[in-house]
């Protein structure tokens, strides 16, 4: 509600006791039960709103920004990641298999544990994912093109990046970078990368893949 | 917050008492979130949200860079970039990748920010291939200004170029 003063004190006026109180508890009271009403547009900072932890979840309707399972620091010397996911140091180990989504794993070989971003989200929530690394293509006798992808709970994004190499003598290598924004759902979430080599003899391998997912929950 | 004294009929009223009624009344920046209803905020409340991305700046350095063994600094050496303290920084790099005459390339396009490298891209690549490049990398600002850097370290023949490097900085303020 809005405050609307009723009663209108005027100079010269015989004071009212009653009425004068009446006043003062009606402000207090729009003050006490604060609504949208009482909100300026644009007044509350981002940087205001609550995490919804478990003592609040109550108030989390419209304000909560995502819960994180914190996977790896962004950046060396800096704070907690306090928007940002990250994921650093992915492989895909050398392979020939062609035609196969091989996915990112946390070491150069493929019987190594799988190695993705995970995080819980508690409000659906728009978030930018994007992955970077390089690929590496030994030996290749002929183009060789590696396709790349973003997997979001075990599903492509549907937006991949194909990379490709021409024949070479040494170990050709390159980089790629993807980039997808998407809406998900409250509930666990798992971000993957995932290559592919099409239908060329070449092995490849992909190093120093990084995986961040940033989230835009209010 | 509450209404300090109650002025009852027939008190003589101190002027100071009313006073400090209307004060307790402006005690609303004390307001804690158990006192906001559940669900009354909407996002025209918030005046920043992460999804705000503001382009800071573009660092540019337009020309063609030959790759050479050691580092090449392409982007750097400026003011360093002013970002919002604790806010999102997001960072595109893009340049032109051009493989000259000779064997495989050894070229590592390394971004940094501050002293510390957050990404380097490797690209060995024939004569005959070239690449448009582009990474991204975000991080959370930790200080008022950030020095963000783009360099090259070639270990081998330089047989490749760089051409029109650029750095595009975005933020939010959080």
């Amino acid at each position: 509600m809005h405050y609307v003063k009723k009663e209108i004190f005027v100079p010269g006026g015989v004071a009212d006791a009653d009425t004068l109180m009446r006043e003062f508890y009606r402000a207090s009271g729009a003050e006490i039960s604060l609504d949208q009403n009482n909100i300026k547009d644009n007044s509350i900072n981002y940087s205001t709103t609550v995490d919804p932890g478990d003592e609040n979840l109550h108030y989390a309707r419209a304000t909560t920004r995502t819960t994180t399972d914190q996977s790896q620091s962004v950046f060396p010397v800096g704070p907690t990641t306090q928007y940002i996911l990250y994921r650093e140091g992915v492989f895909v180990p050398t392979t020939t298999v062609a035609e196969r989504w091989i996915h990112g794993r946390s070491g150069p070989l493929i019987s190594d544990p799988s190695l993705y971003l995970e995080f819980e989200t508690v409000v659906t929530t728009p978030f930018m994912l994007y992955a970077s690394g390089n690929i590496a293509v030994p030996g290749t006798t002929s183009r060789t093109a590696i396709t790349c992808e973003i997997f979001i709970n075990g599903e492509p994004s549907g937006v991949p990046v194909t990379v490709g190499v021409e024949a070479n003598a040494g170990t050709s290598k390159t980089h790629f970078c993807l980039f997808h924004q998407v809406v998900l759902p409250p509930g666990r979430q798992v971000v993957e990368f995932a290559a592919m080599k099409l239908v060329t003899p070449n092995s490849f391998a992909a190093t120093e893949v990084n995986i961040a997912a940033i989230g835009f929950a209010r | 917050m509450s209404v300090a004294h109650k002025i009852k009929p027939g008190d003589a009223v101190s002027a100071a008492e009313v006073t400090a009624n209307f004060s307790s009344l402006t005690t609303i920046n004390q307001v804690g979130r158990l006192q906001i209803e559940a669900g009354s905020i909407d996002t025209r409340h918030i005046s920043s949200t992460p999804d705000d991305w503001k382009e800071i700046t573009v660092l540019t350095n337009p020309g063609t860079y030959p790759g050479a063994a050691g580092v090449v600094v392409l982007i750097g050496g400026g003011p360093p970039v002013p970002v919002h303290n604790t806010g999102m920084v997001l960072i595109v790099v893009k340049a032109q990748y051009k493989g000259l005459p000779g064997g495989l390339t050894d070229c590592r396009l390394r971004l940094s920010v501050g002293a510390t490298n957050v990404r380097t891209a490797a690209i060995a690549l024939g004569p005959s291939e070239d690449l448009a490049f582009s990474t991204v990398y975000a991080f959370t600002a930790f200080a008022a200004t950030h020095a963000i850097s783009l360099d090259i370290l070639g270990t081998a023949a330089p047989n490749f170029q760089i051409i029109d490097p650029e750095i595009h900085v975005y933020a939010v303020r959080g």
